[in-house]
């Protein structure tokens, strides 16, 4: 190897550390954020025993809470447990029990596919939102399986569905999730649970099958999951479709930034009226 | 006292004259024997006066008989000469510096000058010679052309240390930057951080942001006209440079003597080579090569061949094994590549022709590898094209420019590929090839309506032809000069302008792997109708020009996003495309002393940009990305002695358009198997990021001259007091676990050091 000469040495000895000794600037000081009135968040759940149930919280500021920050604590910060809920359907006024931790439910409402049902939420600290929305009729799984796929890499499960598709513009969402014992609710917050939508466009009643692996999550076997199938509206397919193609935005400040849709009137989340197909499977 | 100038006169013709007209061709000269463009000739009787061309070049037809002849040009001596003209004759001509510069140190000489503007109804435009960009402390120390227009009225910059440039309320892509003539779409390396026009070719470079001559088209917000050199030496000249991010030689060589020359300039990063002595491997490297050929065939013809190629590799390949990460293997390779071909003729007396040819190509590929997931993406667009022009270059009475102008901008399919696991995350795509024919034609003339007031009116029919649309617009072009007196105009101008292209790319910063689309069926050509007034005035003593500018622009069809659309390797962006309008208004304003000791600007704009699109912010105007409230910036170079020079950037700007989280809820997940943290964020761009001012230094010594060879070192320092230029608002923990507000920017204090020299 030829020696490099001394004057090109120096050179490049003085030009390291001249680039080491750059530094970085400190952060400036952030001023005039407009502050966040709190505003009532909807999330429902429809059970397979016809019941209902709502969570009610209220959103809070961007500096308090954080992926850091433990949900037990958070709920009970936010939860609103001083509402008036009330579902209108088919003329009738169903009015919802509050059941602790902000939650409020009815037994006894009738979940009709096809049906309107309105959301009133009226709470006097927190404020006053409404919502409406369409019963989704059930659909279940025609075929379903959940294996175990191993590579020299990594260990993934594999779903294998389909589905028959009633006429009309259909929305599926499948979920799948590792069921475990010893999962707390602190480590609940941002899950790297894994969902996947389809929509009917390319298969409008046919019967529709399909498989995928599910990412973000390591296996092994006799590991239980929970497979379920839900039939949603277009707006929710829509909103989960925006969280689903946003969670590789790692460079935020080169993300186009927005306010994910939501069904509710004055206020967050969704209103839905919708019925999973839930199986479990241990993995072989 | 030095003799103020000498003539010689060199009569290479000598054909006899026909009837009573005779021609006089000649070639104005500095002392440093650099043709000088724009200087002003006036033959008398007659008063005919013309401009120099570029290449220092100028004739006339005048009878037989005794002529006395003028040249003025800003900071040299007049020439006078008065002859008998009795045959076609050839002039070369070299002009002093003045009097009052001699007695300076160092002669600033300079091709293009500021205050040549207030002969012509030019305005919104600014010119810089290589020598001005070369003088500027920037970023790592490269000179770079595009830092230095940043510093510029009217543009704006966007991420600080990007080479992106938002010029009166536009965006980063409605920037028409040539280079000789060719179209060059990724004007950045190193992530967009250093420009990729090598500073020791260039020869001058024409910045327009409003009154675009009808002859510039397909860009909605400036024209960056950048010329290399076509000098044609005595004898071999080498220049080089040693910096801390490239190195650069360039090499230039005469072929035929005054007919022709090529010259080969070279740069290539010189960080990888410098991580290798410290036993660091970094597998990034760029180079630039550029090449060109002068040729004067005749005393009317002149040939210029320039092409340019670079290149921004990075190359985990090519990492010993114990540096590799795993299976982790990847390559990306950017490059732009132009070439061009132009041919000047003088037809006769008074008209001549430009015809120029034209390719241009930028290109990427990307391979990642990881375990047994592959992704490769690649995308590709070429444009062919030409322009034929021709004028006649008077300045008494009218003068005529018209011509026709042809793209074909071939778009290749953007191909993402993917295999293995990866493939179920993100699917192959590719979108479509695409074909957009850019056709023009263009006129535009200029004279005098009264001995004050002169115009300058012209029109471009644009067309952009896809498969199964063609659109049309008429770009109608106006300006207006009143002089007051021999030192203050005033202007006034309008013009009308269309994009064919646009690049997909967010608002918030640009990519080098953005590609460009052209309009399609459903996607309209972008449109602004611009007004603008100005008041220009020059101080010959203080060698000050001084021009304030108004400005209206307003934008329609402009290219935009639905709102949560992810760009990143989606192939799909056409579906979640929406079109808008936006304006933009402001005043700016620009001091420029440009000759003795002491040189450099001082600018200052105060401005507004907003947009409005559908599907953003409930249809309501909000304020762009980078609308900048105030901008300013002082560059100052002083030449303290013969060997040294000192230089300074002061840069105060307001704080960009920023959308923060400003709350957040919480929600159960779909699978309802855990909770979501959902963000919730002001209204679209509600928030200003802080104000940030910063100071570059520099220090210039150049050894004393020896017959052969010529060294300078150039040492400085950016970011002197170290302060942050925010890119955005961010939420971060603190050591408590609470969390905070932090405004972070990228580049602190970052000395440097470059040697540079020629001989």
């Amino acid at each position: 190897m030829k020696t490099i000469p001394k004057i090109i040495t120096y050179f490049i000895t003085a030009s390291i550390a001249l680039v080491v000794i750059a530094c970085t600037p400190d952060p400036l000081p952030v001023k005039n954020i407009p502050t966040l009135t709190p505003h009532i968040v909807v999330s429902t759940q429809t059970v397979p025993d016809q019941s209902i149930v709502v969570l009610l919280t209220k959103s809070v500021g961007a500096l308090d809470a954080g992926k850091n920050s433990d949900l037990q604590t958070l709920l009970a910060q936010i939860v609103v447990s001083d509402a008036l809920v009330t579902v209108e359907h088919d003329g009738e006024l169903d009015t919802l029990t509050y059941l602790g931790n902000g939650l409020y439910g009815n037994a006894d409402t009738p979940i009709l596919a096809g049906h309107n049902y309105k959301l009133n939420v009226n709470s006097p600290t927190v404020g006053v939102v409404t919502s409406t929305t369409q019963a989704q009729a059930t659909i279940n799984f025609e075929t379903v399986s959940a294996t175990l796929y191993e590579n020299e890499y990594d260990t993934l499960a594999v779903i294998n569905y389909s589905l028959k598709d009633p006429p009309g513009k259909n929305f599926y969402m499948v979920n799948v999730q590792q069921i475990s014992a010893t999962e707390t609710l602190s480590s609940l917050l941002n899950p790297r649970l894994f969902t996947h939508v389809v929509s009917d466009e390319e298969f409008n009643e046919a019967t529709f099958q399909e498989e995928f692996k599910v990412f973000f999550q390591h296996y092994s076997v006799n590991d239980t999951v929970a497979v379920s199938l839900t039939n949603i509206s277009e707006d929710y397919y829509n909103y989960v479709q925006k969280r689903i193609d946003n969670r590789f935005s790692v460079i935020s400040f080169a993300t186009e930034p927005f306010n994910y849709p939501t069904n509710v009137q004055g206020g967050y989340g969704f209103f839905n009226m919708q019925q999973p197909d839930v199986r479990l499977f241990v993995l072989k | 006292m030095k003799q103020l100038y000498f003539f010689t006169i060199l009569i290479f013709s000598s054909l006899p004259g026909v009837a009573q007209t005779l021609e006089i061709k000649g070639i104005v000269k500095d002392n440093e024997g650099e043709r000088m463009p724009q200087a002003y000739v006036t033959i008398m009787p007659g008063k005919l006066q013309v401009a120099t061309e570029k290449d220092g070049t100028f004739s006339f037809t005048t009878k037989e008989g005794k002529v006395r002849l003028s040249i003025s040009y800003t900071g040299f001596q007049h020439f006078y000469s008065t002859f008998f003209l009795q045959k076609d004759t050839t002039l070369i001509i070299t002009l002093q510096p003045s009097v009052d510069q001699l007695k300076e140190v160092v002669v600033t000489s300079k091709a293009f000058l500021q205050s040549d503007q207030l002969h012509t109804t030019r305005m919104s435009s600014v010119t810089l010679t290589g020598k001005e960009i070369n003088s500027i402390p920037v970023l790592g120390g490269e000179a770079d052309l595009l830092k230095v227009i940043q510093l510029l009225p009217g543009t704006s910059k966007g991420v600080e240390g990007s080479t992106d440039l938002f010029v009166r309320g536009g965006a980063a892509d409605q920037n028409l930057v040539l280079l000789d003539g060719a179209p060059v779409y990724n004007t950045g390396h190193l992530l967009g951080f250093l420009s990729v026009f090598n500073p020791d070719i260039l020869d001058g470079v024409e910045y327009m942001s409003g009154a675009f001559p009808a002859e510039y088209g397909g860009r909605l917000s400036s024209i960056l006209d950048v010329r290399t050199k076509s000098t044609f030496p005595d004898k071999t000249h080498v220049q080089g440079n040693i910096g801390l991010l490239a190195s650069r030689l360039k090499i230039e060589q005469p072929l035929i003597k005054d007919k022709l020359t090529i010259w080969v300039a070279g740069r290539r990063t010189y960080i990888d080579q410098v991580m290798k002595l410290a036993h660091q491997e970094l597998p990034y490297y760029f180079y630039d090569l550029n090449v060109k050929v002068n040729y004067h065939p005749t005393a009317r013809d002149q040939v210029e061949l320039s092409t340019y190629a670079g290149e921004d590799i990075l190359d985990f390949n090519g990492l010993s094994n114990r540096r590799r990460q795993g299976n982790v293997v990847s390559k990306s390779d950017i490059g732009n590549s132009t070439q061009s071909l132009r041919w000047r003729r003088k037809l006769n007396n008074e008209w001549s022709s430009t015809l120029t040819l034209v390719r241009s190509v930028f290109r990427y590929s990307i391979f990642n590898k990881f375990e047994d997931s592959q992704l490769f993406v690649k995308s590709n667009i070429q444009d062919l094209g030409g322009k034929l022009v021709l004028s006649s270059d008077s300045l008494q009475g009218l003068s005529f420019k018209g011509g026709i102008e042809f793209t074909n901008h071939a778009v290749s399919p953007n191909i993402i590929s993917t295999s293995g696991e990866l493939s179920q995350l993100l699917e192959s795509s590719s979108t479509q090839s695409q074909n957009c024919i850019e056709a023009s034609a263009f006129v535009q003339a200029d004279g005098n309506a009264t001995e004050r007031l002169r115009w300058s009116a012209g029109l471009r029919m644009s067309s952009g032809i896809v498969s199964g649309k063609t659109y049309v617009n008429p770009e109608p072009r106006l300006a207006l000069r009143y002089t007051v007196n021999d030192r203050t105009t005033v202007k006034a101008s309008y013009s009308r302008m269309a994009q064919y292209l646009h690049r997909v790319s967010s608002a918030a910063v640009s990519f080098p792997t953005d590609i460009w689309y052209p309009v399609t069926k459903t996607v309209q050509p972008q449109t602004s109708n611009q007004y603008s007034v100005a008041l220009q005035h020059t101080i010959p003593k203080s060698n000050l020009y001084i021009s304030v500018e108004g400005y209206y622009k307003h934008l329609d069809k402009l290219v935009g996003y639905r709102e949560g659309t992810n760009l990143f390797l989606n192939n799909n962006f056409e579906s979640q495309l929406i079109q808008g309008e936006g304006r933009a208004y402001g005043t700016e304003v620009l001091i420029k002393k440009e000759a003795g000791k002491l040189t450099g600007w001082i600018s200052y704009t105060l401005s507004w940009s907003q947009r409005k699109f559908n599907e953003i912010n409930n249809d309501n105007w909000y304020f762009s990305r980078y609308d900048r409230r105030h901008n300013g910036a002082l560059v100052l170079n002083y030449q303290l002695n013969k060997c040294i020079s000192l230089s300074a950037v002061w840069e105060f700007i307001s704080g960009s358009r920023f959308t923060p989280i400003i709350g957040q809820y919480i929600v159960p997940a779909p699978s309802l198997g855990g909770f979501n943290l959902v963000p919730v964020y002001a209204q679209t761009n509600s928030v200003k990021l802080s104000d940030t001012h910063r100071l570059d230094l520099g220090l210039k010594y150049r050894q004393k001259a020896h017959k052969y060879f010529q060294g300078e070192w150039f040492v400085g320092v950016y970011n002197v007091y170290n302060r942050a230029a925010p890119i955005g608002i961010f939420i971060e923990p603190k050591n408590d676990g609470s969390y905070q507000y932090v405004q972070p920017g990228l580049f602190g204090l970052l000395p440097f050091v470059s040697y540079g020299f020629k001989f």
